[in-house]
């Protein structure tokens, strides 16, 4: 085989390799979405719901708390940020929760670096699954401050 | 180090390693493609065909161009064994399967046309291989919360206009609420007037290089021209669906669809062409 055959053939393996990793990662396209698994993860922190109507407010009820707690996804193009805004104005403490952030506020910093962290790491291979593109609220309602201190991340870990 | 010269049958020339690097280049780039807009359900043949076509005409005519291009631009002269593996690195990124792969082998491969550039030609593909790239980021998921912070403008531009139409209209975040309809609509990332913008200046580079120039410093204000006409297009489509759920159906999964896409084809190559027939009269 000559150099030129060699330099051909390179180049026709690489064009193999990039259809063929692309047909692979077509089996995981389908991004994860929080609701996959949060009503197991609900429970993890000792509440109940049933996710079917995410990204509607979710209605969970808590221990030791009469009032539910209202959760809701935001998703990245926008979608959900309408119902986010009306649970904002009740009154409450809201959890953002997205890859292990728990914050008050929505910190896009911290987001934006879980983010692309995330699909970074799935693009090497370096991760199981790529990173949702939504972002969770908790809205706590006032009489149920003893929640606020649950450890919130178990809905949206990072590993 | 592999030394571009054979003893059998010749070296392998300049053109065809520049050639090569193109060609798997746009297997990255159609991959993506193909890939992002899978659906399992339909066959083989038609997913691809639907890809393609739905990935828009400029992405097909930039191709096309480009190989255009490289047939006219053949350098003599046998490949030195450095542009040989600085094409294959330009490669390497887009066996990750991911859009930012292939948009960072698409800016790899660019300047390395640029770098080697001889003529007019090659300039142009690098041009388009940059704007090939930046179609990529700018419509990819990283770019989406800012498309959605456009989009929260847009609902605010679109209630403005529904009031000056006569009709009670209210709304907060990215929803527009038709008080009269009693209909609201949602403006998401994708819907917002800061998505076709990239599209909108891919197909200002094809259609200015298909009439046979190479965009220069004049055209400037043709292109914010042509990106402003896409930003009102936007606005009017987004309100025609916020007058009717009727309208909104026939805009959104209708034959309206149809009629959007064709006036913002036409929009988009409008300008660039009044760029070129202007540019080519102040000449004469």
């Amino acid at each position: 085989m000559t150099t030129c055959h060699l330099v051909r053939a390179t180049f026709l393996v690489l064009m193999g390799l990039i259809v063929s990793t692309q047909f692979v990662r077509i089996r995981a396209t389908a991004l994860p979405a929080v609701s996959d698994t949060l009503e197991q993860d609900l429970r993890m922190l000792g509440l109940n719901g049933h996710p079917a109507d995410i990204p509607q407010p979710l209605a969970v009820s808590g221990p030791k708390c009469e009032q539910p707690l209202l959760l809701t996804t935001i998703n990245f193009d926008g979608a959900g940020s309408a119902i986010a805004y009306d649970l904002l104005r009740l009154p409450g403490t809201a959890r953002f929760i997205y890859l292990g952030f728990v914050g008050r506020t929505p910190n896009p910093g911290q987001i934006a670096v879980r983010w692309v962290a995330g699909t970074a790491l799935y693009v090497l291979g370096m991760r199981e699954g790529s990173a949702p593109r939504q972002v969770l609220l908790v809205l706590i309602p006032q009489s149920c401050s003893h929640l606020e201190q649950l450890d919130w991340a178990v809905l949206s870990p990072w590993d | 180090m592999i030394k571009a010269d054979t003893s059998q049958d010749g070296p392998i020339s300049l053109a065809e390693v520049r050639c090569w690097g193109l060609a798997v280049a746009g297997c990255a780039y159609w991959g993506n493609v193909i890939r992002t807009g899978w659906n399992p359900d339909a066959p083989l043949l038609l997913q691809i065909m639907e890809s393609i076509t739905g990935n828009g005409a400029f992405g097909v005519g930039a191709w096309i161009l480009i190989a255009v291009l490289a047939l006219k631009s053949v350098p003599s002269g046998p490949a030195p064994g450095g542009m040989f593996l600085a094409t294959i690195a330009t490669s390497l990124p887009a066996i990750l399967p991911s859009e930012q792969t292939a948009m960072l082998s698409l800016l790899a491969l660019g300047g390395l046309w640029l770098r080697s550039a001889g003529i007019q030609a090659d300039r142009a593909i690098a041009l388009l291989l940059f704007a090939l790239a930046g179609t990529i980021f700018w419509t990819s998921s990283y770019l989406l919360p800012l498309h959605a912070a456009v989009g929260l403008f847009d609902a605010r531009v679109v209630q403005a206009l529904l009031q000056l139409h006569g009709v009670a209209a209210g709304g907060y975040a990215n929803i527009v609420a038709n008080e009269s309809g009693h209909e609201s609509l949602e403006i998401l990332a994708q819907c917002a007037s800061s998505f076709p913008l990239s599209d909108v200046c891919l197909a200002f580079i094809v259609t200015i290089l298909f009439l046979g120039r190479f965009p220069c410093r004049r055209d400037r204000g043709w292109l914010i021209a042509s990106l402003l006409a896409s930003i009102v297009l936007t606005e009017v489509r987004l309100l025609w669906m916020a007058l009717s759920q009727s309208n909104y159906l026939w805009v959104h999964d209708g034959g309206g669809r149809v009629l959007y896409s064709l006036a913002a084809v036409i929009l988009a190559t409008l300008f660039p062409f009044l760029a070129a027939r202007v540019g080519r009269l102040s000449h004469d």
